[in-house]
């Protein structure tokens, strides 16, 4: 028990921590004001247009909040862009020329609105109540504002959401380290026999992969080709039907099936694991998480094959390779540990209830939807926005992405999230495994 | 410490005539108030205690519940209620090829069975040759199983299973495998095995085997235990009961 509260509170104060250092950031867009948003805000902008007429136009913005970085963007139909000066000021204090950038003209011409400005990223790390944007342009000259952007909006203190969630994030990792220490003998024992038995692992894993790909002529060069063949198809629906805007779409799609694929394949194979092993089973005694633990391997190894599919597309389109690449394993090692642990929680649900089997194939219909695998996640909204956050899968694939792709490294929250599904999901498997584990040779 | 502890130990198991395997039938099982199955009892406060190197016999007719036991003393099956303790490494000649697969070869399943019984790789590739020797099929070793003859197959699986000598050895039935020749040659490396010391719990409808081997038996009538002592006042016993 004290165990568990130390954990929350040491899980509460890091995430504070943290939160105040800065090194956790919202994951949402939300900290980018749309200029429409801002309207709400009682600032009369009429559209995005503003024409200025005899006197410099102004637009006068109440922000409220601490702001590290800012910046503008938008179009201005002339090219004397350089007009547009952004002031901002804090509580009590007046606009200065010292408190203010201005937008800077964009290379790229566009060939509708004009000039591309933005004002450059510029570094604030304070409070501003409100912000001013003056227009000078010659009179009868256009703008159009797409957004001013306050990036990231620090929240100093969390909500009552964050702190539940670090609350049962710190419980569970205190609850496993009092499971563990309770269960020290038992796991030692466990452990033993998982040494004793890795070369049966090891073989079931190799005989598995021997046996998918007998008889085919081309073999195990069918895990690379299937996603490769499988993304052009849906590279070419996506992108010509469905004029899907995401950059490398072909990129995009095949690291989060990669992730996704993995999952499903492990769960779905640890699921039946102890029913298709029934005849084993009832004639000699090996620890039984073998078998699920069998299949979550099976489909990892299949999914490194996938790789190496992933590896060629990347060559092809020039994504360009990164150290960040070493990074790689980490997500999908914490995929593998929430594998093994829902396998083994679905292995046991399916050995007393056989429907689990069909209700598992519509719910992984309904969890490829609520994953950003197709779609790029920016267009969630709302309540689905809130599921797609609590889904595990999301932060394996996105993370993966992260590294592969976008040549960034998943931020100390977003490993956090991982890590917590990866365990959690393993302790509560384990757990319920071991509970049930003697009934299962009466049910097969 | 006594090799083998088996301590009030009863099993049941569930004897429903047709298995409720989805929600539909369950629910209408549930109405029907058929879901509540007969437990069936295979073995009630069943008690014994095996002495290191003592060789033990068990009797009794068919459904006595003389194999439950025995899985129960390997670990296959866990009690219902009691428990069975063993010190030891157990080798169970109760299934023999557990887990061979008929579409790998010999070679494969040599080692895949290997695995399936615990032992290290290197292990089994020291005594590979030692193995298809023993088992008369060094032509046969890189032909898939399912080109065997069940009597080959059999070897196969017998020589691995006694590959090591294992401190509490389990037999259920003496292994009438292959040809005559091949099965003085599994009656002689079992009785080399008791000969050394291992603990035995032997199981057979062959009293006169029984005789010849166990020190001590026990007789075992309806999952209960009908007797247990002497192998000649207990085998004289159950002869008489039978007759």
């Amino acid at each position: 028990m004290i165990i568990i509260f130390t954990g929350m509170a040491i899980a509460l104060f890091g995430r504070m921590f943290l939160f105040q250092r800065g090194l956790i950031k919202e994951r949402e867009a939300e900290s980018r004001y749309p200029a429409a948003s801002l309207e709400m805000k009682n600032i009369s902008l009429k559209g995005e247009e503003i024409t200025v007429g005899e006197d410099p136009q102004l637009l006068l913005f109440n922000i409220d909040s601490y702001v590290e970085e800012i910046f503008l963007e938008g179009f201005s139909g002339v090219d004397d862009a350089e007009k547009v000066q952004v002031f901002y000021s804090g509580a009590g204090e007046t606009f200065t020329e010292e408190n203010s950038f201005y937008a800077v003209p964009q290379q790229e011409k566009l060939a509708l609105s004009g000039e591309k400005i933005q004002g450059g990223i510029v570094k604030l790390n304070r409070d501003v109540s409100a912000l001013r944007v003056d227009f000078n342009g010659a009179a009868g000259s256009t703008y159009y504002l797409s957004a001013v952007v306050l990036n990231p909006v620090r929240q100093v203190h969390l909500s009552p959401g964050q702190i539940v969630v670090s609350l049962a994030f710190g419980g569970l990792i205190g609850f496993a380290v009092a499971v563990m220490i309770s269960e020290r003998k038992n796991l030692r024992v466990y452990l033993g026999a998982l040494k004793k038995y890795r070369y049966l692992l090891e073989d079931m894993v190799a005989r598995d992969i021997k046996l998918k790909y007998r008889r085919s002529v081309i073999g195990f060069f069918w895990s690379i080709l299937n996603p490769l063949l499988m993304m052009c198809v849906l590279t070419a629906v996506f992108q010509n039907l469905f004029r899907m805007d995401v950059d490398n779409f072909a990129v995009y799609y095949l690291t989060g099936w990669c992730v996704f694929n993995f999952v499903t394949e492990a769960t779905n194979g640890a699921m039946t694991s102890i029913l298709n092993s029934g005849a084993l089973i009832r004639k000699v005694y090996i620890p039984k998480y073998i078998f699920p633990m069998q299949k979550c391997l099976f489909a990892f190894v299949n999914m490194l094959f996938s790789l190496a599919a992933l590896l060629v597309v990347m060559l092809v389109l020039n994504v360009g390779f990164t150290f960040k690449l070493f990074l790689v394993p980490l997500p999908l090692f914490f995929a593998l540990i929430f594998s093994v642990g829902l396998g083994m929680l679905l292995a046991t649900a399916a050995v007393f209830f056989r429907d689990m089997i069909h209700l598992y194939t519509v719910f992984t219909m309904v969890w490829m939807y609520l994953t950003p695998i197709i779609y790029p996640f920016d267009i969630l909204s709302g309540a689905v926005l809130q599921v797609v956050k609590i889904n595990p899968m999301y932060y394996y694939v996105d993370s993966f992405r992260k590294l592969v792709l976008y040549h960034t490294v998943p931020d100390i929250g977003e490993v956090g999230i991982m890590a917590a599904w990866a365990f959690g999901s393993l302790l509560l498997g384990m757990v319920v495994f071991k509970k049930k584990q003697d009934r299962f040779i009466l049910f097969i | 410490m006594p090799a083998i502890v088996i301590d009030h130990v009863t099993m049941k198991f569930n004897m429903s005539r047709e298995r409720i395997d989805n929600m539909k039938e369950y629910f209408i099982k549930l109405i029907k108030r058929q879901l509540f199955y007969e437990e069936f009892t295979a073995l009630s406060d069943v008690s014994a205690v095996i002495e290191p190197g003592e060789i033990f016999g068990i009797v009794g007719l068919n459904g006595s519940g003389k194999s439950t036991l025995l899985k129960l003393v390997s670990g296959i099956l866990k009690p219902t209620v009691g428990h069975v303790v063993t010190n030891g490494t157990i080798s169970p000649l109760i299934e023999l090829g557990a887990g061979f697969d008929f579409e790998m070869t010999a070679r494969e399943n040599l080692f895949m069975n290997g695995s399936v019984l615990g032992y290290p790789r290197d292990f089994m590739r020291e005594r590979f040759d030692e193995i298809i020797a023993f088992a008369e099929l060094k032509e046969f070793v890189d032909v898939p199983l399912k080109n065997f003859s069940s009597g080959m197959v059999a070897r196969l699986g017998f020589s691995i299973a006694t590959l090591v000598k294992p401190e509490i050895l389990i037999v259920d039935e003496i292994l009438a495998v292959g040809d005559f020749l091949f099965q003085q040659k599994c009656e002689k490396r079992i009785q080399e095995m008791m000969a050394g010391g291992t603990t035995v719990l032997i199981v057979s409808h062959s009293v006169d085997q029984i005789e010849r081997l166990c020190g001590r038996v026990m007789w075992l009538e309806k999952g209960k235990v009908r007797m247990v002592g002497e192998t000649k006042e207990v085998c004289a016993m159950y002869k008489n009961s039978t007759v």
